[in-house]
């Protein structure tokens, strides 16, 4: 039987209405249990055992009010929203690409990506661009904030002396990240052994 | 407040069920008190003032497929309760987890609702000379969520503070991150090449992975 929201009626007869209550507290009872410490549970009753959340296109609750919901996300994966309803945003906060090189997102709407590539060479090209994957399931910045970039290692030779620095030049364009790349000890200099090495790239921005 | 089961059976009279149903709509009515905008209170009944999560042990298994968030105590780790999810297909993901110590020499992290870790370790003091390349292996610092994928690293020059006597002399890159229990990084002078550094310096190392 289901829960009915609509007895008993003034004119219901009481061996009518009694079997309805007795369904309705069962379905109470059977529904409160679900995702809730139930009835006189130490835990706390009304508290939240866990949350759980169907996938669903859920609206904005509106001006002063956040909303949490399950829907899918870039990553083709049903993942968990946040939407606040005064800021009108909506975030995947837990997208994520698990890869060497990937990003995540995170609940404040801060999208954060890493990287790492092999350079040609130090002033090879200056400057030298870092351009973001974006396949179908990448998030992209739309503002790309701040970024660093680190030399690193050959992958191949890793016991070499990398003789390079490498610095940050443009962030502007939120699908790249600019970089000079220079010898070590000498200012504004070509390198002179080491080619290839690798890059390490992270950047902070938005969606 | 008890809530009652059962009743009202065919038999019974008014008299015996009223108290019953007084105690159940009582009950109903403290229930939705915790954590719900309550039965006629301004707003929308029935909707979520706040959530709040008892810590679960043993973890409550997530058999229907759908996003679950919870609270998990593990007694393992200083702050003993976070906040877990489990996403669609039933694999366990941190959410609020983080070691936060703000101590040189130990290994801080934080969690992302993501599942993404995040990890860093400043270390005040570096011989200089040291050998290359140097390995800094987590759980010699105090790493209490070990990284099972390291995916990027980068390691950064530090001041020997809070006694900055030197101007930094090194360089530092990462060499390899393949093995998640350690970084593996070289260390030079800044100026001369294939030299170690002259003077004491410090690091910080920032990693991300799983």
């Amino acid at each position: 039987m289901a829960y009915l929201s609509t007895i008993p009626q003034a004119t219901d007869a009481k061996n009518v209405s009694q079997a309805q209550i007795l369904e309705n507290f069962s379905q109470i009872y059977t529904v409160f249990g679900v995702d809730h410490a139930i009835f006189d549970s130490p835990l706390g009753q009304g508290y939240h055992q866990q949350a759980t959340f169907p996938v669903n296109a859920a609206g904005n609750p509106g001006a002063g009010f956040m909303r949490l919901y399950a829907n899918t996300g870039v990553t083709g994966n049903p993942e968990l929203w946040l939407r606040n309803g005064t800021a009108g945003t909506n975030y995947q906060i837990t997208s994520a690409s698990k890869n060497s090189t990937g990003w995540t997102m995170t609940p404040a709407g801060i999208l954060i990506k890493w990287g790492s590539a092999t350079t040609a060479g130090t002033g090879a090209g200056q400057p030298q661009t870092f351009t973001w994957p974006t396949a179908g399931t990448d998030l992209a910045f739309s503002t790309q904030y701040w970024a660093l970039v680190q030399i690193g290692a050959d992958p191949a030779l890793p016991n070499k002396d990398v003789n390079a620095i490498a610095y940050v030049t443009n962030v502007a364009n939120p699908a790249i990240v600019q970089y000079n790349v220079w010898r070590r000890n000498l200012f504004s200099t070509s390198g002179t052994n080491q080619n290839p090495f690798s890059v390490w790239i992270l950047a902070f921005g938005t969606p | 407040m008890a809530y009652y089961l059962n009743f009202p059976l065919a038999a019974d009279y008014m008299r015996d069920s009223q108290p019953l149903m007084l105690a159940n709509y009582g009950a109903i009515f403290d229930f939705m008190g915790a954590d719900h905008v309550q039965f006629n209170a301004a707003g929308t009944p029935g909707q979520h003032l706040q959530m709040t999560f008892p810590g679960l042990n043993p973890m409550q298994v997530n058999s229907n497929g759908n996003w679950q968030l919870f609270a998990l105590n593990i007694a393992t780790d200083p702050l003993s309760t976070f906040l877990f999810s489990f996403n669609a297909a039933g694999l366990l993901k941190g959410f609020s987890r983080s070691n936060l110590s703000g101590n040189l020499g130990v290994a801080n992290f934080i969690q992302l609702p993501s599942g993404i870790l995040l990890k860093w370790i400043t270390l005040a003091t570096q011989a200089s000379g040291a050998p290359n390349p140097f390995r800094l292996q987590w759980l010699n610092y105090g790493d209490l969520l070990p990284f099972t994928t390291q995916y990027w690293a980068g390691v950064f020059p530090l001041a020997t503070f809070p006694n900055v006597i030197y101007d930094e002399d090194i360089v530092t890159y990462v060499t390899d991150i393949s093995n998640p229990l350690q970084i593996t990084f070289k260390l030079w002078s800044r100026y001369q090449f294939n030299t170690a550094p002259t003077y004491p310096s410090g690091f910080t190392i920032l990693a991300i992975g799983v």
